[in-house]
């Protein structure tokens, strides 16, 4: 047993009570321990709830037709139209407007309230009923009106802003469409195309010097679509980083290495490494859920500026903030910034509470009371202190941060634009969410007090 | 030295250990006792798991729980249900506990290889821990144990599932790591402690009855334990009758031979006094607790 012994004596030399760091080695086991257990089906559960999630919101996330008129206006802003083209349409919406209006009370009765526009009525009959009820010869007159209208800045004589917001290849299709549609002949229509065509070009140009296009009108759209993937992304990397966080804590009581592993160097309180491995997990989870509806998103639309395309939202033109307006991408950053900052956070919080509450019931207790003090009044008591405190501490900013966000940015939008109708289902959804979230911390607390407990 | 002075642990109004006292020198302290008696909770207190109601834990006059790192860097914990990951190999496990107990990277994998060695798995470290047998994992445990050169060896049950000869290796080990180390074993097997235990400990109703040398354990039942070889028919009897504790009964040739300890005046000429062992004292101290109130005669 000599060299036992021998064995021994050398190790002990070599330590003489150092402590070596091996961050990089216990982080790379915690997510080793994550990726070759059974996270992988909660991972494809996650993603197939996001596609869900995704079919629910298809009029937001896939509505070309949120962008077509878009392309419309930029299309018509590009365009030097003559005199005489502009008063033909000028007349043409005169007449159209009255016949639009006729058509809506023949075939639906008095238009309901907030339709008083003719523009709406358009909308109306075509997009939120279907054309139901109308001829064919109805709806193509539908159609062309809706065209006319969405011309309307052509009917300025000099448009100040000249902007686009078409990729080349997006233009090349609205082209043909603006050609099937407009009543154009001749010099005009040569004159029309060729405009179409610098138009085309500066688009190029601009694609190639990466300056990105402007989003200015209908922006209603793009930020509802971006708002939906934020409160999307968001929602999604907390229910990630919970099961995963959960699974992780868990991982030592239920291998049954807990007694092993918190009587070691880095003792009892091993959070550090699962919670960072946990939180790089959560993100990079969400970062593939949120990646797939984007991808599918641009190749839809066929905007390949859309990340450097900028939104002039209400937070730089109403606020008059004093920067200029994001590009998507500095959005998207923007967002994922705030989120990784929320989940730090909330990890930071999570573990204080455990060096601060060092027995189960008080970890138990600090949890209540953190999740009393600071959310339950907002909901139950008809107290605006609370409420307050409530909406501004980072477990609610956590919880709400999708809404803070819509909230935000979209009250001047309310007030000007029809939004596009939710579906069913998407309620349906966000409380399948919700529902998913108070398991995913139920489950986290009770695994939590059992690790704790076992000990 | 490792002291534990007055210690007290409760979980809500149900003590688990009631003032115990004690204190660990270098050599193999065996810690002795039935389930549920507060073995369990001694070492889950000594290994920083636990932390004492009342009373301290000292190494060498420092308080354990203030030295927290420090002390946890000098110590070495084999659990009873030695928990593993399944999907790793024993060289990866190892790997990644050197890492938990601050052993840099050359460092743990030297140890490792060192280590793995020793407990005879050197041609399986590759393999994953799924595919091993019960004694091969309590041998992983035990090279893990070591990993750090632990000043404190704590070892609960190390030798369960081990085949005699791996026991008989492993006791050897702790008898060769026990010239600088403090370890405290805690095991059923007699003949373990036996053969290696410096001093025994004996816990009894959630605090320490008895802690001495292993001859003087046993010379607690001194002139009291007999053998005698009777009829069958006879020997039923002699179990039977409440005068006589037995302590083993072993068919011999027809005959039953009984190893008992008589009440006093209870011993007749047929009865051949023998030394006492541990297993003897063992069996005595925890009979059940109406018999235990007789331990004060014995006394």
């Amino acid at each position: 047993m000599k060299p036992a012994g021998a064995a021994m004596t050398t190790g002990k030399g070599a330590r003489s009570g150092h402590f070596s760091k091996r961050s990089g080695t216990l982080f790379l086991y915690e997510l080793r321990k994550i990726a070759e257990t059974r996270f992988l089906p909660a991972f494809l559960l996650l993603f197939l709830l996001a596609g869900c999630y995704i079919a629910g919101n298809k009029p937001i996330f896939f509505q070309k037709g949120a962008l077509d008129s878009l392309n419309d206006i930029a299309a018509a802003y590009g365009v030097k139209i003559t005199d005489e083209t502009r008063e033909t349409l000028l007349k043409e919406q005169a007449e159209s407007w009255e016949q639009v209006e006729a058509l809506y009370r023949k075939t639906y009765g008095e238009p309901e309230e907030g339709l008083e526009a003719p523009a709406d009525l358009i909308f109306s009959m075509l997009y939120e009923k279907g054309g139901y009820g109308l001829t064919e010869e109805e709806k193509a007159f539908l159609w062309r009106a809706d065209t006319v209208n969405s011309l309307s800045p052509v009917l300025i004589p000099e448009p100040k802003d000249l902007q686009i917001s078409a990729s080349p290849s997006f233009l090349k299709t609205k082209k043909k469409t603006a050609m099937e549609v407009l009543p154009l002949a001749g010099a005009e229509k040569e004159l029309f195309l060729s405009a179409y065509t610098d138009l085309e070009k500066q688009s190029e140009i601009l694609s190639k010097e990466g300056a990105g296009a402007t989003l200015f009108p209908n922006k209603e759209y793009v930020h509802e679509s971006l708002y939906s993937l934020i409160r999307f992304l968001l929602i999604f990397s907390l229910l990630f980083l919970l099961l995963i966080f959960s699974f992780s804590m868990n991982q030592e009581f239920a291998s049954r290495t807990a007694p092993l592993v918190y009587s070691t160097l880095h003792g009892r309180r091993y959070w550090k490494y699962p919670a960072l491995a946990s939180a790089a997990c959560g993100l990079v989870g969400s970062m593939l859920i949120f990646a797939v509806p984007l991808a599918v998103y641009v190749s839809r639309t066929g905007y390949g500026l859309f990340w450097d395309a900028y939104l002039t939202s209400s937070l730089s033109t109403q606020l008059a903030v004093p920067f200029a307006p994001l590009t998507l991408g500095q959005y998207f950053l923007l967002t994922l910034s705030i989120c990784a900052l929320l989940l730090v956070f909330f990890t930071l919080l999570l573990m204080s509470v455990s060096f601060f509450a060092r027995s189960s019931l008080g970890t138990i207790a600090a949890f209540a009371a953190v999740f009393g003090v600071f959310l339950l009044p907002a909901y139950i008591l008809p107290l605006w202190l609370p409420k307050v405190i409530a909406q501004c501490s980072p477990f609610a900013m956590l919880m709400r941060c999708g809404d803070w966000f819509c909230s935000l940015f979209q009250t001047q939008i309310q007030d000007q634009y029809i939004l596009l109708p939710y579906l069913p289902g998407q309620d349906a959804y966000t409380l399948l969410g919700w529902a998913l979230l108070l398991t995913g911390l139920f489950l986290c607390a009770r695994r939590y007090f059992l690790r704790r407990a076992s000990l | 030295m490792l002291s534990i002075e007055n210690v007290t642990k409760r979980y809500g109004s149900f003590t688990a250990l009631d003032s115990v006292s004690l204190e660990l020198t270098t050599g193999v302290t065996a810690l002795l006792a039935p389930n549920g008696a507060g073995k369990t909770t001694l070492i889950k207190l000594l290994t920083t798991l636990l932390f004492p109601t009342e009373g301290h834990i000292l190494y060498n006059g420092q308080d354990i729980r203030r030295m927290d790192r420090e002390y946890r860097d000098k110590l070495g914990y084999l659990p009873q249900e030695f928990g593993y990951y399944r999907s790793k190999s024993p060289r990866q496990y190892l790997d990644y506990l050197s890492a938990l107990k601050g052993l840099s990277h050359a460092e743990g994998r030297e140890r490792s290889e060192e280590l793995l060695r020793l407990v005879g798995l050197s041609d399986v470290e590759k393999k994953k821990m799924r595919k091993f047998s019960g004694g091969m994992i309590q041998r992983v445990g035990i090279a893990q144990a070591l990993l750090n050169d632990p000043e404190i060896l704590i070892l609960d049950e190390p030798t369960a599932g081990l085949d005699p000869k791996e026991r008989v290796k492993f006791r050897n080990i702790i008898s060769s790591l026990s010239r600088d180390k403090i370890v405290l074993l805690s095991t059923h097997i007699v003949s373990d402690i036996e053969s290696i235990a410096d001093r025994i400990v004996l816990i009894q109703n959630h605090t320490i009855s008895h802690c001495d040398s292993p001859e003087a354990i046993c010379s607690l039942l001194s002139g009291r334990v007999y053998e005698t070889t009777l009829p069958q028919r006879e020997a039923d009897r002699m179990e039977e009758d409440d005068r006589f504790f037995l302590l083993s009964r072993k068919q011999e040739e027809g005959n039953v031979r009984l190893r008992l300890i008589p009440q006093e005046g209870a011993a007749t000429e047929d009865f051949t006094p023998v030394s006492p062992n541990l297993e003897d004292v063992f069996l005595w101290l925890y009979r059940d607790s109406q018999e235990a109130a007789g331990e004060g005669a014995l006394k």
